[in-house]
């Protein structure tokens, strides 16, 4: 019978590492042992009640780390450790050019929830409209009763086009019926404006459907 | 005489974006698909023959830089012509999409006969 | 003497809910959305009762001892959904015997080992699917020791996986032919399966969200995992896919289920496309 059954797992776990240990693997010349730093870590933190030196450790790191996969273990580990020291670390990288650390640290702060609330509300009046973009993308994961506000004000007075266009996608996903006079009001400044008219046409309809608000993904 | 559609393959983590930019490309007669992301049009991109792809510079799992690295080392799939768009509109932008493996590139928000004429350029069909 | 009122059912507050629910993703890493609020205050409702608790509080406190594991395993089973039939998704069993071994094999040397988990694994289908298979279509079966796996949080359904015992509905997509080849049928129309599979499979305990268990496991060349990240938010789906990426051979694979996306939670896994399936796998490279 070419099944065998053994009897353990295999070789039996490696005790864990201490954070020490793990804090200086991650900066190791080998990608593997970064990764696998970083992924205890963010077990490691998450259940000790998060360290700040492990979290400042994770995020100094990001700073020079090209290698994806560790930088998806890293982005996880403080998704994993949560909390508003995270939160703080993660928004300045908001502002970097490079796309796949933006972007990462955009999907963690939306992870972060409330606990990024503190860091992120300054980025929705920052000076670069790209900050300001994806302060509103981070929205996404807040409450309602903190968003929509927020929402309302930049509808109402935003002039960058593209962090209208996010405002609105937002507002949708909010599904708050609130909204709709900000979304009315916001259309006549952008009268002519191919997509954000577009958007504000598709978020008026669905807000007054007062239907399911999420637009199917494929 | 009867022509197959060219089949557009529109890559960005906006629904709304997704089913506008859906819109103006069927409406010139193209057939569309969506992907959420670029690991989502990396997939799709291997399931499926596309004519063209147009994709989102900003989007979770994998961006559209790291998209079109992967999509140009995928045998299956390496010359699928690409359209990149992006809200930031420096120069620098268009030559680091360039360079990644775009063959054009468009800041956001994108003019409907924009993106038909680039379309109809990068498809080879005259405009 | 008056009649003794029976006790009014225990009542779940919205807040009780929320409190539960996020409590229960802590643990387990399993969300339930608000859709899912019936489904859940009728099995705490039930528990609550054959608990003796007075009311979700005394019972959610009690949740919390030290001594409460059994409990919170009972409870466990009742939230997580167990329905699963032989040969479910068999493209990628398909997909495995024509593509997935073969390229596997040939870094490996007649008589080695390698290992395919299934996880979760629920009462066992899955995996003796998988066992089955292999017997049936890899024409390499013999040349190589396969070690298969069976994993799931819920210890009432390893129970049955290791029990082996079927109802016919289970077997629906079973030609006769196997069915005859692999199980004996037991007097109420139940079937139960041949000792030498049910002995060929290992069945063991595991929560997907914690790290440090999964790291018993290692080397793995194949995981099915179906149709269970679904039932996850964001953050544990990435975990747990981090930690899957840890326990896998540098090139082995990992199956979900076909309705999911690995495109939706992570990048650091491969796309590879087959006529059966898309599957994804872990670097050649990765470490």
């Amino acid at each position: 019978m070419p099944l065998v059954r053994a009897d353990a797992a295999g070789a039996p776990a490696p005790p864990p590492a201490d954070s020490e240990f793990l804090v200086t693997a991650l900066t190791s010349q080998d990608a593997g042992a970064r990764r696998r730093a970083a992924h205890e870590l963010g077990g490691l933190a998450a259940q000790a009640g998060a360290e700040a030196k492990i979290i400042e450790a994770l995020a100094t790191q990001l700073q020079t780390e090209n290698n994806t996969a560790v930088r998806e273990a890293i982005f996880a580990a403080l998704g994993q450790i949560g909390g508003a020291h995270a939160a703080a670390l993660l928004a300045p990288l908001l502002r970097l050019e490079d796309a796949g650390l933006r972007n990462g640290a955009l999907e963690t702060l939306k992870r972060l929830a409330d606990a990024a609330v503190s860091a992120v509300d300054p980025l929705l009046a920052d000076q670069d409209a790209d900050v300001r973009l994806l302060a509103v993308e981070v929205m996404r994961g807040w409450k309602p009763d903190r968003a929509v506000p927020r929402l309302a004000a930049i509808l109402a007075s935003e002039q960058q086009v593209n962090v209208v266009g996010a405002a609105v996608d937002v507002a949708l996903q909010a599904g708050d019926a609130s909204l709709l006079p900000a979304l009315v009001a916001c259309a006549a400044r952008f009268a002519g404006a191919g997509y954000v008219e577009f958007a504000i046409a598709m978020a008026v309809k669905a807000l007054t459907d007062r239907s399911a608000v999420h637009v199917d993904e494929p | 005489m009867e022509t197959i559609p060219a089949r557009i393959l529109v890559i960005d983590d906006s629904a709304l974006v997704r089913q506008y930019h859906r819109q103006i490309l069927e409406q010139a007669g193209y057939e569309v698909a969506e992907a959420v992301n670029g690991m989502d049009g990396l997939e799709k991109a291997l399931e499926q023959k596309f004519d063209l792809c147009v994709v989102d510079v900003n989007m979770p799992v994998m961006d559209g830089y790291a998209f079109l690295h992967a999509l140009r080392a995928a045998p299956a799939a390496h010359d699928l012509p690409a359209l990149m768009i992006s809200t930031e509109a420096a120069a620098a932008d268009r030559d680091q999409a360039l360079a990644a493996g775009a063959n054009a590139y468009l800041t956001k928000p994108v003019p409907p006969a924009a993106l038909c004429a680039y379309a109809a350029a990068m498809l080879g069909v005259a405009s | 003497m008056p009649p003794i009122k029976a006790a009014a059912d225990p009542k779940i507050s919205e807040a009780d809910y929320v409190k539960f629910c996020d409590y229960f993703y802590r643990q387990t890493g399993i969300s339930f959305g608000g859709g899912k609020q019936y489904y859940v205050d009728k099995r705490l409702i039930d528990r609550i009762q054959k608990t003796g608790s007075e009311n979700f509080d005394r019972y959610f406190a009690s949740l919390k001892r030290s001594d409460a594991a059994p409990e919170f395993e009972k409870l466990t089973s009742l939230l997580t959904v167990n329905e699963t039939y032989f040969f479910r998704e068999d493209h990628q069993f398909e997909c495995m015997v024509l593509h997935m071994l073969p390229e596997i094999v040939a870094r490996r040397r007649k008589g080695e080992r390698f290992r395919i988990w299934s996880m979760p694994c629920s009462t066992g289908e899955e995996p003796y699917s998988i066992a089955i298979f292999l017997l049936e279509n890899w024409s390499s079966v013999d040349d190589f020791d396969i070690e298969i796996i069976g994993s799931d949080i819920d210890t009432g359904a390893l129970a049955a996986a290791r029990a082996g015992i079927y109802e016919k509905r289970a077997l629906h997509r079973l030609p006769k032919s196997l069915v005859q080849r692999y199980f004996s049928t037991l007097a109420d129309d139940r079937f139960r399966l041949a000792d030498s599979l049910r002995d060929s499979v290992r069945f063991t305990q595991v929560n997907c969200m914690d790290a440090m268990a999964m790291r018993a496991f290692a080397n793995i060349d194949i995981i099915f995992c179906r149709n269970m990240l679904i039932y996850f938010d964001d953050q544990s789906r990435l975990s747990t896919v981090q930690n899957f990426y840890d326990c896998m051979a540098p090139g082995g694979f990992i199956c979900l289920g076909h309705s999911e996306s690995m495109s939706r939670i992570s990048s650091i896994f491969a796309p590879r496309h087959f006529p059966q399936a898309m599957v994804h796998q872990k670097p050649l490279g990765g470490a």
